[in-house]
């Protein structure tokens, strides 16, 4: 009996993709955690992330929110700050490295840069530059709201027994004097870019790794037990400073990111990967779960992509399953089938918060 | 001799009970209170202060039975003929100033007060101004804005003047919801945020004409999040109202900075 005859369905094409109705398709992943509903879960990094956190609480299970808006405001207004977008309000962080560079500051083992924008009297946080919808008032507002969220995110690793990261892009923007790392860069939602001053890295294999490596030490080092879950966000970029096409700095982008994740899973117990990049990215599912501008990913793909993660835990733990607040009915095939042929053509871009959407502002038309 | 007139819920009536120690040469305040359930039926109208007819039926009440409710309102109704000398209304223009006390400007915003001064969160300027419009916005707190702003509009002064916050015992007997008031035992740094909504608090009521009138900085704890104990009512399960000693502190309070505001020109 050679190898190929020992193994299951899942390994063949023909059988578990070619043979099934896309919407079929299941066991995408093999779960190493037994995340219990009761254990808490924090969620930070690209866009993508933030579907994740809502579908957990969603399904009954405990998205860990260290950074609450005050009871009494109502969900929108709560949303607009960015309140129960990311376990903490940190904003968007699309990098392994600026997820280190918030670790380094919120467990003191570095200084936050004295750096702030201010445009019109009024105040950016470089670090979040959105996460406010107009700025603050005052350079103090500023500096005590992002002490706040600091501690919240020191919080958030001290609590959770499950921290998911999605990894976002290797594209970066760095300050070339004191070596900080903006999530954006400088001039496109506030600030200004000085030519000198700011610099592009594109990160490679080695960078990230070792960024994901240092940081997740760091965390444990406050949080033994923390173990980690990776996911490449789907979202391809919304501009490149690469010079390369964007299609193809996506493409190369997202497969660091992927192999980074893949080696970091192999190598160590205490990490996971979750595939919603594939799902979403597959040649599977023909490119049904992305709206018109083949960018922003449909709330059909999204509700498939965590139906696809709770079904895989439940079926490897089926205690995990049951404790859970049931999911929804899940429709047959062809019911799902119909709900994205029908989708609206402009429909919204699943709620997603997303920072980087700023880069598209600044395409000029080729006719122009 | 300046004539203001002080309305508002039991708050109101807490304050009243030590006026004759704080009679003033040059100022007469005339108060006003309905206790809690009765206060959702005291409107303005026309720049004048009514009371609506008592329902039918009295709301049903775990603690309260509906006789207490009718007594609470024939006493209030009584109150209000009194004062108005047998006019069943106060007219507006009669006084040189208005204040609302306590639960007043919408039970919503009374709610918000509560619950933003006792919060672990830090939040930023801007987000609690737009918390406060959400508030102002909300059903009650926006009637009784859009019942004053004829009187406002006309040059009538309004003040207005958040009720005292719970004392330490309360916080055991708060609902789930609520359970933010628990954090009472706070870190110091918490101290600053309930003066960090003040302002917030003042400026939004300034964009509607109402004057924000703090309370005094002394009937607070260290944290600045709870009454302190010292100034706690005598009744058992009263966390929210004064004792004497409370009372003559915030009376105080409302007639001098009440005073020394209308001494000022406006705008």
């Amino acid at each position: 009996m050679n190898p190929y005859q020992r193994l299951p369905a899942t390994a063949f094409w023909k059988l578990s993709v070619a043979q099934k109705h896309m919407f079929d398709i299941s066991d995408l992943w093999d779960p190493k955690f037994n995340i219990k509903p009761q254990d808490k879960v924090a969620t930070f990094g690209s866009c993508f992330a933030q579907h994740i956190g809502r579908a957990l609480n969603k399904r009954g299970f405990n998205w860990l929110i260290s950074e609450h808006a005050p009871a009494g405001c109502s969900e929108a207004l709560a949303k607009r700050y960015n309140y129960g977008v990311f376990t903490a309000r940190t904003g968007n962080i699309y990098t392994a490295s600026l997820l280190k560079q918030w670790t380094k500051w919120a467990l003191g083992l570095e200084t936050p840069p004295e750096e702030v924008w201010q445009t019109d009297g009024r105040f950016f946080d470089p670090f979040r530059p959105t996460i406010e919808p107009n700025g603050f008032e005052s350079l103090d507002d500023l500096l005590k709201t992002r002490q706040h969220t600091l501690a919240c995110f020191r919080r958030a690793i001290e609590q959770s027994s499950y921290f998911v990261f999605t990894l976002g892009l290797t594209e970066s923007w760095h300050n070339k004097t004191h070596g900080h790392e903006y999530p954006l860069c400088p001039g496109t939602a506030a600030g200004e870019f000085i030519e000198d001053e700011h610099v592009f890295i594109n990160q490679k294999f080695g960078d990230i790794k070792t960024s994901l490596l240092e940081v997740t030490e760091l965390m444990k080092g406050v949080n033994s037990n923390l173990k980690f879950i990776f996911t490449v966000s789907p979202v391809p970029l919304a501009a490149t400073n690469s010079q390369r096409h964007v299609a193809v700095a996506t493409m190369a982008s997202k497969s660091i990111l992927r192999t980074v994740a893949d080696e970091l899973v192999t190598d160590y117990d205490d990490f996971d990967y979750f595939p919603s990049y594939e799902i979403i990215n597959s040649p599977i599912f023909k490119g049904a779960f992305f709206e018109p501008n083949l960018r922003a990913v449909n709330h059909y793909g999204v509700d498939f992509v965590m139906d696809q993660f709770f079904a895989c835990l439940g079926s490897k733990f089926p205690m995990t399953a049951t404790e859970a607040v049931p999911a929804p009915a899940a429709p047959s095939p062809s019911q799902e089938a119909k709900k994205v042929a029908e989708a609206p053509s402009i429909t919204k871009e699943a709620d997603e918060v997303c920072d980087e959407i700023i880069l598209e502002s600044y395409a000029k038309s080729e006719q122009a | 001799m300046r004539k203001i007139l002080v309305y508002g819920d039991s708050h109101v009536a807490n304050i009243a009970m030590v006026a004759p120690q704080l009679m003033q040469p040059d100022a007469r305040f005339i108060f006003f209170s309905a206790p809690g359930p009765v206060s959702s039926l005291v409107f303005v109208e026309d720049c004048c202060l009514k009371l609506k007819p008592a329902p039918a039926r009295w709301p049903n009440h775990p603690t309260i039975a509906p006789e207490t409710f009718q007594q609470w309102y024939e006493g209030t109704q009584a109150q209000l003929r009194k004062i108005s000398e047998n006019n069943d209304y106060l007219d507006f223009s009669k006084f040189d100033a208005v204040i609302v006390y306590g639960g007043g400007l919408g039970l919503i915003l009374n709610s918000a007060w509560w619950k933003l001064s006792t919060l672990s969160v830090r939040c930023s300027q801007p987000f609690l101004m737009d918390m406060l419009e959400e508030s102002f916005n909300s059903i009650k707190a926006s009637t009784w804005l859009g019942e004053l702003k004829p009187f406002i509009e006309t040059g009538g002064t309004v003040f207005y003047m958040p009720p005292p916050l719970l004392n330490e015992q309360g916080f055991g007997e708060v609902e789930e919801a609520d359970q933010n008031l628990k954090m009472l035992r706070s870190t110091p740094e918490n101290a600053n945020y309930c003066r960090d909504f003040l302002p917030a608090l003042s400026v939004a009521l300034a964009k509607r004409g109402v004057r924000l009138l703090n309370l005094p900085d002394e009937l607070f704890d260290s944290s600045f999040r709870a009454t302190k104990s010292s100034f706690k009512f005598s009744k058992p399960k009263d966390f929210a109202h004064l004792n004497e000693e409370g009372a003559l502190l915030v009376l105080g309070n409302l007639i001098a900075k009440s005073m020394e505001q209308l001494a000022k020109p406006k705008g």
